[in-house]
C-alpha cells in the first residue's frame, strides 16, 4: 500500500489480538500494512515492527495462563512520533525492572535470552510502562522522518 | 512465514533460511541445526541472503547453536547478512560471538 498525497493517513488505528505466538504473523502483517499507509520509511517500519514484536511475543508467552487472553494494539502518528501502545490484563510485567543483558560478553558467559526488551529499546526512543486498573499498558514512541 | 534449505559443502553443513525468523518461526531453525548437529557435523554455515528478518527468538537459536558447536571444536560461521539483519546483530554484541562472512563462498574458506 503505497501512498499518494491524495490518500488520507490514517493516524489512529487500533485492533485487538488473542495473546498467542500463533498470532503473531497477523500482528507484524497488521502493523506493517498500517505503518506503510502512515507514510513510515522501510527502515522505521522494521525497527517498530521488530519492537513490537518482541513486546507481542512476550505478552504472548508470560501476560496470561492456560486460560489465555487479548492485548490491544493501538497505533498514533502525528507530525514527527509514531506510538504504539499495548494493553493487557494479564500479570503485572513491568519491562523497567528487567537487567540489562551485558553485550560485551564472550560466548561461554553469555545468556541465551533477555534480549527482546532490550532490543525493543534499542530501536526505538523511548519505552515505558504504567499498570492502571488491573492492566499492563505498554508504549513505544519513535520519532519518524516526514514523509515527502 | 519461514523456509528452510539445508544442504553440503564437503563436510561443511548449509542452512538456508528465507523468510522471517520470529517466536512463530524459529523451531523450524532450531530443528535444521539440530539435524546437522546430530549428524556430526561441527562446521555450519548459515546462508543469510534470504533472511529478511529475525527477532530475539531467532537469535536465541544461533547463540545456542553457537555454543553446541564451538563445544564440539566446531563453529557457526554467518555469511551474507542483509543490513537491517546486520544491524540487529551489532546492536545485540553478536558480531564478536559469530564469524561473520560476506559471501557463502567467502565462509566455506573460514
Amino acid at each position: 500500500m503505497k501512498n499518494t498525497s491524495q490518500d488520507v493517513r490514517p493516524l489512529h488505528v487500533k485492533e485487538i489480538f488473542r495473546a498467542d505466538i500463533q498470532k503473531l504473523p497477523d500482528m507484524v502483517l497488521f502493523l506493517e500494512e498500517t505503518l506503510s499507509s502512515m507514510g513510515l520509511s522501510p527502515t522505521e517500519i522494521f525497527d517498530l515492527q521488530l519492537a513490537a514484536d518482541e513486546i507481542f511475543t512476550n505478552i504472548a508467552s508470560y501476560a496470561y495462563g492456560a486460560e489465555g487472553g487479548s492485548v490491544s494494539i493501538e497505533v498514533i502518528r502525528d507530525a514527527t512520533t509514531v506510538i504504539i501502545t499495548f494493553t493487557d490484563s494479564g500479570m503485572p510485567f513491568n519491562p523497567e525492572n528487567l537487567p540489562p543483558p551485558d553485550i560485551g560478553l564472550d560466548l561461554s558467559d553469555r545468556k541465551i535470552g533477555g534480549l527482546g526488551i532490550y532490543l525493543a529499546r534499542q530501536l526505538t526512543d523511548r519505552l515505558t510502562y504504567r499498570r492502571d486498573d488491573g492492566k499492563n499498558i505498554l508504549t513505544i514512541k519513535k520519532a519518524i522522518s516526514q514523509p515527502e | 512465514m519461514l523456509e528452510i534449505e539445508t544442504g553440503m559443502e564437503e563436510d561443511i553443513g548449509i542452512i538456508r533460511p528465507s523468510g522471517r525468523l520470529d517466536a512463530a518461526s524459529f523451531t523450524l531453525l532450531d530443528a535444521a541445526f539440530e539435524r546437522l548437529i546430530g549428524e556430526g557435523l561441527r562446521i555450519i554455515i548459515l546462508d543469510a541472503g534470504e533472511l529478511l528478518y529475525t527477532s530475539s527468538s531467532g537469535l536465541r537459536v544461533l547463540l545456542s547453536a553457537q555454543k553446541r558447536l564451538k563445544q564440539t571444536g566446531g563453529e557457526l560461521r554467518i555469511a551474507a547478512l542483509r543490513p537491517e539483519i546486520d544491524a540487529v546483530f551489532t546492536m545485540t554484541g553478536l558480531t564478536s560471538v559469530f564469524t561473520i562472512r560476506e559471501s557463502v563462498s567467502e565462509a566455506l574458506s573460514g
